[in-house]
């Protein structure tokens, strides 16, 4: 039962790196980056789930705290994931309002 | 029956994934993207973790709100086409890539530690050190702004050095420009 909730994680990076790989549209790259960011974050969290313990905040009489390591780790992923999303968004507009398109088979002008 | 419901939204998060992916209306495509974001927070919240949940929800709220902004400044539908057999080269290699990716993952996932029992080398000296000397409510806060404040600095720094990027690529005037009118 745990294998299958860890593979699950591993299922959605690989739809996110279907999505990057396949498509073509711009918007729909940046919605696979964006998975393949939720898929790390899914699994951080899952290894750091403890079963019958409560979330890190310190209680007289608790001793079972879940990791709270990679939950610190976490905002880290999350800011570089949206930056890097904003700056994509950011480029994409000013591509759109040069060639009239989002689909990247058609702008071709920085093919080697 | 805890990691059975846990699936049941996980199940619920892979289709919406899906359905991201294969939407040809981008709008809709977006609000499955948040679908999955907000599942996630869900998922969270079973899990135990409060501080990655108030973090996941304003970064969910800002990617919206941006896509949504870009997909009506552009185009609407996703009108392209597969690749073609000439471009088939990057596909194949990202597909075996792909293939690399899942041998190694299931590879990889007999050395995790099993599900519910966390490895706490670090974490438990952490924990001794935030309740016997630094004496805060919230731990991942104390790792946040005392263990690793130069980690938390540098974030600071990479979301400024976004601010500084988005306006000079999105700056409507060069300077030459503005000097002639």
């Amino acid at each position: 039962m745990g294998t299958l909730i860890y593979i699950s994680s591993f299922l959605l990076f690989l739809i996110g790196l279907y999505c990057v790989v396949v498509k073509n549209n711009l918007i729909k790259i940046i919605i696979g980056i964006k998975i393949m960011g939720y898929g790390v974050c899914l699994f951080y969290i899952m290894i750091s789930y403890k079963s019958n313990a409560i979330a890190p905040i310190v209680l007289k009489d608790a001793k079972n705290y879940t990791d709270p390591y990679p939950h610190a780790i976490i905002p880290a992923i999350m800011a570089a994931s949206f930056a890097a999303m904003i700056l994509m968004l950011a480029t994409s507009i000013r591509l759109y309002e040069k060639h009239k398109t989002l689909d990247m088979s058609k702008i071709k002008e920085l093919k080697g | 029956m805890f990691e059975i419901l846990i699936i049941v939204f996980l199940v619920f998060i892979l289709i919406a994934a899906v359905a991201a992916v294969e939407m040809k209306d981008l709008l809709s495509s977006i609000m499955a993207l948040s679908v999955v974001g907000f599942g996630l927070v869900i998922i969270f919240i079973f899990l135990a973790a409060p501080e990655v949940v108030s973090a996941q929800l304003i970064v969910e709220m800002l990617c919206f709100v941006s896509l949504v902004v870009v997909v009506n400044k552009t185009s609407k539908t996703d009108e392209t086409k597969l690749y073609s057999m000439r471009e088939i080269s990057p596909v194949s290699a990202g597909l075996f890539f792909a293939i690399i990716f899942i041998i190694f993952g299931l590879w990889g996932i007999k050395g995790l530690p099993p599900f519910g029992e966390p490895v706490m080398k670090v974490s438990s000296i952490y924990i001794q050190k935030v309740i016997s000397e630094i004496g805060a409510k919230n731990i991942v806060t104390a790792i946040l702004m005392d263990f690793r404040a130069f980690n938390t600095l540098i974030e600071v720094i990479l979301l400024i050095t976004l601010f500084v990027g988005v306006a000079t690529i999105l700056r409507k005037k060069g300077r030459k420009d503005a000097e002639s009118n």
